[in-house]
Order: C-alpha cells, then sequence, then structure tokens
C-alpha cells in the first residue's frame, strides 16, 4: 500500500488524524515491539510511528494519558487506539509516536568517548528522566534498541515505552537483579531508580561498546549480579575512565535509594562529591549447596529459595538454612526470624496448600528485603498483577493458577504487610480486586482480567481478529456475526467483558445471566441484556441482531392462545425486527394488556365451549324425555282438536 | 312425574265423573236417545275402559271426536223420535254409526300420528341445533387452540 490509500478512510484514522500503513514496517523504531509508518493528515501526511500493541498485553494507560506534552529527547505517545491491518486481516490497537530522529544505538556499536556519553547521552536522557519524574512517571524501556540518534554528535532520543508493560522487552543486563528474577510481564513501574539503573548500563554499553555478560542466561547474570554486586559484575571487562566508573558505581548502586537522581545527573560535579558507602553484606566461609546454586550470602540464599520451592520448604524444615545462617553467615538473629516463620507456620494449618509457598514467601522476604514477591517460583512486584493475569489469560498457563491465588487470598497484601518501604503511590489498589473477586461470579477472573486492563480486547470467540474494547464495539461486532449465530450471541466469556467494562446496572443483568438456571432463562436475560446494551451503549439500528432476536422471541408468542393475534404479532415482530431497535421487539412480547386481553378471551373460550359441550349432551341424552313429551304433545293437541270439533257441533246445533 | 300422574289420575276420575253424570242425566231425562248413543258412543266407552295411560288421554280424543260426531244425530232424535225403538233406528243406523265410529277411528289415527310428527320435527330442530353447536366449538378450539384437557 503504497499509494496513500488507506488514508481516505476517516474511519480508521487514530484520534482523527493518524492513519496507519501495516504494510510498511519500521522494524527498527518500536526497540523489539512491531512498528509500521503512521501518517499525520493534519500535518501534511507527516510521518509518525505506530507501535503494535499486542492482544495479550497491556499498554500503559497511565502514562498514554498523562504524557499529553511534548518532552525534548523522548517519543512521546501522541494518540492511540484501534486501526484496520492491511490486506483486511482485522484490527489492530496501536500507539502512535514521533518518528525517531535516526537508528538506534545498537545499530552500530563503537566505544563511545566519555565526553560524547555525558553530553550526548547521559544529559539528554537525564533530563528526559527528570520531566518523567517530575509526573510521577517511569520509562523501564532504556536499553540500546530503543535509543536514537540521528547522527553523530547529536543527543540520543528515548524511544517509546508505552505499548507494553513496564520493562517486559528489557534484557535482563539493563534490569536490577530484582526486577531481572520476575516474569517479563511482572517487573511493575519500578521507581526512577530502576530508569537510572538502566541507564547505567546503557552507559556501560556504550562506554565498551558492547552489551556486557551477553553470552550468559538470565539466571546467570542475576546470580553474578547478586553475588559480585551489579557494578562490579557488569564491568569486568570494560575499562573504564575513573569519573566514569565514579558515576556507575552510584547509578547501578544495589539499594535504589542509594541511586542519584536524574537532576543530579545533570551535575557531575556534584556527583562526585556524591559517594553513598553501601554496607557489605555478611559472607560465609562456607557455601550452602541449593541444588547448583553455591550461597555465600543472604541475597544469593533468597534468589535460590525463589528458584526451587520444594528444595527450599525442605531445607527449611529440616533446619539447614537456620543453622547455615548461624554458623555460616553468623547471623543468629535472621536465624530465629526464619524459625519464628516456620513455627507459625506449623501451627496455623489453616492456609492448607498454601503453607509451604507462604513460609518460603515470607522467609525470602526476610532475608532480602529488597527481593520482589515470590510465590510458588514466579517472582513479581504486586502492582504488575494485571499483567501477570493477562500473560497467564493468554497463554493459559500455570500462571493464571498463581495469579488467581494471589489475587483470591490477597497474598499481595500479606506481602506488602512487611514492606514498608515499598510504599507506591501509584500502585493497584489490591483491596478493589478483592472486590471483583467477591462479587464477580463465576467468570470473576475474566471479569479481574478486562476491567485491570482497559485497553486490552475482548477475548471471545471469533474475535481473534477483532479490536472489540468498549460496548459500541462489542454491538457493532455482534452486528456483524449475529447473521451466523445460533443459539447464543453472548456466552459466558463475553459475559464476564460486557460486565466488567459496562455500567453497574448492565453488571447486574449479566450476573443474572451467569446465574441462569436453565436455557430459557438464560436465553431471556441474554435477550434483555442486549436490548440495554443497545439502549445504552449504541443509538443505531442493529437489523441483523433484531432478526435474530425476532427468531428467539418466536416462542414467545406461543403464549398468545389466540391463534389469529399471535399470527398477527408475528407479523408485526418481523416488521419491528427490520427496524433494528431491540427494545421495541422486547415491548411487543411483553405487552401485559395485550396478554391480560389474551388470557381473558381464552377464559371466554373455554366457558362458551363449555356451554356447547353441556347443551350437546343434553340434546344426546333427552331422547326419551323429547319422546315423551312428543306423546302428550299429540295426545293434548288431538284432544284439543276433538274439543273444538266438539263446541263447534254443539254451538251449531244451538245456533241453528 | 309424580304430581303429573296424580294430576292424570284425577283428570280421568273427574272424566269418568262427568261422563257418569252425562249419562246418568241423559238417562233419566230420555233413556230412549241414551241406550243407542252408547251404541255411538261404543268404541270411545271401550277406549275409556281400556286406556291405562295417564289421563286416558287416547280415550278422551276419541270420546270428544265421536262426541262431535253426536251432536247432530242426537239433535235430531232429540226432535224427532220417540221411544227406544224408533230412537234405535233413527240414531243407530248404519250411517250414523258408521260416521260417528269413523269419527273415533280419526281421532286413534291423529293420536297415533301426530305425535310421531312432532318427534320428527323436533329431532329435525335439535339436529341442527346440535351442528351449530358443534361448528361453533371446533370454530373456537381452532382459534384458541385449546387441547381436550383445557376444554375442561
Amino acid at each position: 500500500m503504497s499509494d496513500n490509500t488507506f488514508l481516505t478512510l476517516s474511519n480508521a484514522l487514530i484520534v482523527g488524524r493518524y492513519a496507519v500503513d501495516t504494510a510498511q514496517s519500521l522494524p527498527h523504531a518500536g526497540g523489539g515491539i512491531p512498528a509500521y509508518l503512521a501518517r499525520d493528515r493534519l500535518a501534511g501526511d507527516d510521518r509518525r510511528v505506530a507501535i503494535a500493541v499486542s492482544r495479550d498485553h497491556s499498554p500503559r494507560l497511565r502514562h498514554l494519558k498523562i504524557l499529553v506534552d511534548p518532552i525534548d529527547n523522548l517519543m512521546v505517545p501522541l494518540g492511540y487506539g484501534p486501526a484496520p491491518l492491511a490486506g483486511g486481516r482485522g484490527t489492530g490497537y496501536f500507539v502512535i509516536c514521533p518518528t525517531p530522529p535516526g537508528p538506534p544505538v545498537s545499530a552500530a556499536m563503537n566505544a563511545w568517548p566519555d565526553k560524547a556519553l555525558f553530553d550526548f547521552v547521559l544529559a539528554p536522557i537525564a533530563r528526559v528522566l527528570d520531566a518523567l519524574h517530575g509526573k510521577r512517571l517511569t520509562h523501564r524501556a532504556i536499553r540500546p534498541n530503543n535509543v536514537f540518534q540521528a547522527a553523530p554528535g547529536q543527543p540520543v532520543t528515548l524511544g517509546a515505552a508505552w505499548a507494553a508493560p513496564p520493562a517486559m522487552h528489557q534484557p535482563a543486563v539493563f534490569e536490577s537483579p530484582y526486577h531481572a528474577m520476575c516474569h517479563p510481564v511482572a517487573r511493575g513501574e519500578g521507581s526512577v531508580a530502576d530508569d537510572i539503573y538502566a541507564l547505567g548500563v546503557l552507559l556501560l554499553t556504550l562506554a565498551g561498546g558492547k552489551v556486557p555478560m551477553a553470552a550468559m542466561d538470565d539466571p546467570a547474570i542475576i546470580r553474578w549480579k547478586l553475588d559480585l554486586g551489579s557494578f562490579a559484575a557488569l564491568s569486568r571487562d570494560v575499562t573504564l575512565s575513573s569519573s566514569l566508573a565514579e558515576l556507575l558505581r552510584g547509578m547501578l548502586a544495589e539499594d535504589p535509594d542509594h541511586r542519584p537522581l536524574p537532576g543530579a545527573l545533570l551535575d557531575l560535579g556534584h556527583m562526585r562529591a556524591r559517594r553513598i558507602g553501601a554496607r557489605p553484606t555478611r559472607r560465609s566461609q562456607r557455601p550452602l549447596m541449593l541444588n547448583d546454586i553455591a550461597v555465600f550470602d543472604a541475597r544469593m540464599l533468597g534468589f535460590a529459595l525463589l528458584l526451587d520451592e520444594k528444595k527450599a520448604v525442605q531445607f527449611l524444615r529440616n533446619g539447614l538454612i537456620t543453622q547455615w545462617l548461624r554458623r555460616g553467615v553468623g547471623d543468629a538473629g535472621m536465624a530465629a526470624q526464619i524459625e519464628e516463620l516456620i513455627r507459625r507456620g506449623v501451627a496455623e494449618p489453616g492456609s492448607g496448600s498454601r503453607t509451604d509457598a507462604l513460609l518460603v514467601m515470607h522467609t525470602i522476604n526476610a532475608v532480602n528485603p529488597r527481593m520482589p514477591l515470590c510465590w510458588r517460583g514466579v517472582a513479581l512486584w504486586p502492582d504488575a498483577l494485571p499483567s501477570l493475569l493477562a500473560e497467564g489469560i493468554a497463554a493459559n498457563s500455570p500462571i493464571l493458577a498463581s495469579a488467581e491465588e494471589l489475587l483470591v487470598n490477597d497474598i499481595a497484601g500479606l506481602w506488602s504487610s512487611g514492606q514498608p518501604h515499598l510504599e507506591r503511590p501509584n500502585g493497584p489498589d489490591l483491596q478493589q480486586y478483592r472486590y471483583l473477586l467477591r462479587d464477580g461470579g463465576p467468570h470473576a477472573m475474566s471479569r479481574l482480567f478486562y476491567s485491570l486492563n482497559p485497553l486490552l480486547p475482548c477475548r471471545g470467540p471469533a474475535m481473534t481478529t477483532e479490536w472489540i474494547m468498549d460496548m459500541s464495539d462489542l454491538m457493532a461486532f455482534l452486528e456483524r456475526v449475529a447473521a451466523h449465530a445460533d443459539e447464543n450471541l453472548i456466552d459466558l466469556p463475553i459475559a464476564a467483558f460486557v460486565a466488567a467494562r459496562a455500567d453497574r446496572r448492565i453488571e447486574v443483568q449479566v450476573n443474572e445471566l451467569a446465574n441462569a438456571r436453565d436455557a430459557d432463562s438464560f436465553r431471556w436475560a441474554e435477550l434483555v441484556l442486549l436490548r440495554d446494551l443497545q439502549s445504552k451503549y449504541y443509538p443505531s439500528p442493529l437489523p441483523v441482531v433484531a432478526r435474530w432476536m425476532a427468531k428467539r422471541l418466536q416462542r414467545d408468542l406461543g403464549r398468545w392462545r389466540n391463534r389469529p393475534r399471535r399470527e398477527m404479532l408475528k407479523l408485526h415482530l418481523n416488521a419491528l425486527a427490520e427496524a433494528g431497535f431491540l427494545s421495541r421487539l422486547l415491548a411487543l412480547v411483553e405487552d401485559a394488556a395485550s396478554r391480560a386481553l389474551d388470557t381473558t378471551g381464552l377464559h371466554g373460550a373455554a366457558g362458551e365451549i363449555a356451554g356447547i359441550d353441556a347443551e350437546v349432551a343434553a340434546i344426546d341424552s333427552g331422547e326419551v324425555v323429547r319422546q315423551m313429551d312428543a306423546e302428550r304433545f299429540g295426545q293434548a293437541i288431538t284432544g284439543g282438536i276433538g274439543l273444538s270439533a266438539f263446541i263447534l257441533m254443539i254451538m251449531s246445533a244451538l245456533l241453528r | 312425574m309424580n304430581i303429573k300422574g296424580k294430576f292424570g289420575r284425577g283428570m280421568g276420575g273427574l272424566l269418568v265423573l262427568v261422563l257418569g253424570l252425562a249419562a246418568g242425566g241423559l238417562i233419566a231425562l230420555s233413556p230412549d236417545i241414551a241406550a243407542p248413543l252408547v251404541v255411538l258412543l261404543l268404541p270411545g266407552l271401550l277406549a275409556l275402559v281400556l286406556d291405562r295411560s295417564p289421563g286416558c288421554g287416547m280415550a278422551r280424543s276419541i270420546l270428544l271426536f265421536q262426541a262431535a260426531a253426536c251432536v247432530q244425530p242426537a239433535m235430531n232424535a232429540w226432535y224427532h223420535c220417540t221411544g227406544v225403538e224408533n230412537c234405535m233406528d233413527n240414531l243407530a243406523a248404519w250411517q250414523s254409526v258408521g260416521r260417528v265410529w269413523l269419527a273415533g277411528a280419526a281421532a286413534w289415527v291423529l293420536g297415533q300420528f301426530l305425535p310421531l310428527g312432532l318427534k320428527v320435527v323436533d329431532d329435525y330442530r335439535l339436529r341442527h341445533r346440535r351442528f351449530t353447536l358443534m361448528a361453533r366449538r371446533e370454530a373456537l378450539l381452532a382459534e384458541w387452540g385449546m387441547d381436550g384437557d383445557e376444554q375442561r
């Protein structure tokens, strides 16, 4: 589609101005995420980048809403929304950003001189991070393929980080070990300190001209960082100037509170004066072998406990870990704390099958408070639960069971009660999760998924190429598929979507649908729900849905016993269906006055038939009586004739 | 039915009484006319004896028909004959006897066929009424779609 025909479809524009051409891919513009050419119709068809949003991973809605003003050297979002895919392959969802000024710095990796690093990388990105920090936002996607430079000697531009969950596409080396060990979608929003860390790794990468620890897998990178400390692990093979090394030591500090803020990075003189010494961790001379991990300190112990929960429980219950903490590390206080946790876990069996997982979670939390929430081998930050839930539902993986367990039992609440230093003002409301779970009915997890990921589409059957985000989209979709629909248009998975995205009144109706005890009550609840959805969200006619509904309402016309009236209603129903307004169809079927008239007529007819039956029975059984009556009347008449003749004869004789 | 039966028996008794008084009065006033009149009314009198129906309807009809036929001969005999023999010749002539007995026979025939005719007419009327009712019933059933249970 090199011609601009795609620009002519006004209904295919995002926020009324951006047209996406998915036939023209921009492979390097999205920082590893698929990106396409977009054009701005209001700016003389200027080129833009449309970064694709995955159906399974929610974009960062808060960033999309807050970042409305341009920020120098940052690809801020210009708009977002659904747009058709090329070749009629359905609909996709895109975040529109300015085009990057040039290729990513990963395209040609050279060793950068310190001055270029300070002037063209550190300074512009620090300013960007400072601006984001001022809006209480993080970037979480600072990596070489998402940092662009027009030409050498030009400041770099930070790419977009809005189309996927935070840090989802970050290589482990660019994340602190406590985020790198998390599931990619569960790394959470983090803080500005995490962006500073990633910036530090970027500087180190550019200074050395290569990505550090590139040959290692993720667990090895995390173990090295935990064992040696991030700076030491990352800078082993890189020759750094003393000033850069000093800067990076601060930026890659293990404690996020020890990392400088973006504003401080702009004043390197201040940075040199600011040197915070981290307290060295206690190390054991003798390692504790947990599977293949040689644990020398509490930091590594926490990671080892995460990797193998079964072994962790075994070692905790047989006392090996507390013994090692006392004798090897010399930390009797921590050992006593863990023994108390074990004792409490045994004494309080109410948690059932979760006892072991809770023990491991609390133990990891105790040995290293910087560790994320570790639950059944999955590490996550609680604010990433919506993304984790989406990932679990999309992949239908055991992660879904873990996410459900975390939400239903408020494990994140239990965990965060021991983490006062992790107060995150913009984190998700865990109590709201509990509320939704309590009231959500049989598809509570689906409702949660849709509620917590408001930009992700409905996952109903036959919707794999559609991007149905709200009720209006859903009604338009139903209008397209109703012609081929069988029994139901709204099944329970779609109902969960409706309950999550519609208002409270509609949610109550969805509950009725979900609690329907038989097929007929389900059918009726579905029709009422469709009617209310159209009334509230889709004022246009829906003739195909109406025809489908008219078919489903035929059996309700059977409640009218008068056949001519029923036939008339049928014709009327079909005529109303052509108009496409569902409320009129249901109003016709629900007409109480007409039903009462019909019932009255039925009773009248039954009474009349009973009268006829009685009269016919009397006719059939009155033969003998009628015979006797005929004889009596016949004789009476004969007698009357005789008497009349007698009187006439006497009169005639007397009057002669 | 019981009341009608009593009424019929009462009427029959009254008729016998009236006839007895009439006969007694006639015998007392004119015994020469009474004897031939008995001959003329003999079929009716016999029917009165033999009729066991309540009210003796058939006998009553025969007697009334015969009485009507006897009026003219009895008036002639009253003015023109004297003595039993003369009145017998005058009243009990075959022409008179034949006419009066024929009137009795006509009463009997009428009493037999008139109920039959009435029954035939009534049957026709009821058959038509039944047909109309059944047609209406079928129309109602078709209009309201009722089955046997609902009809009840």
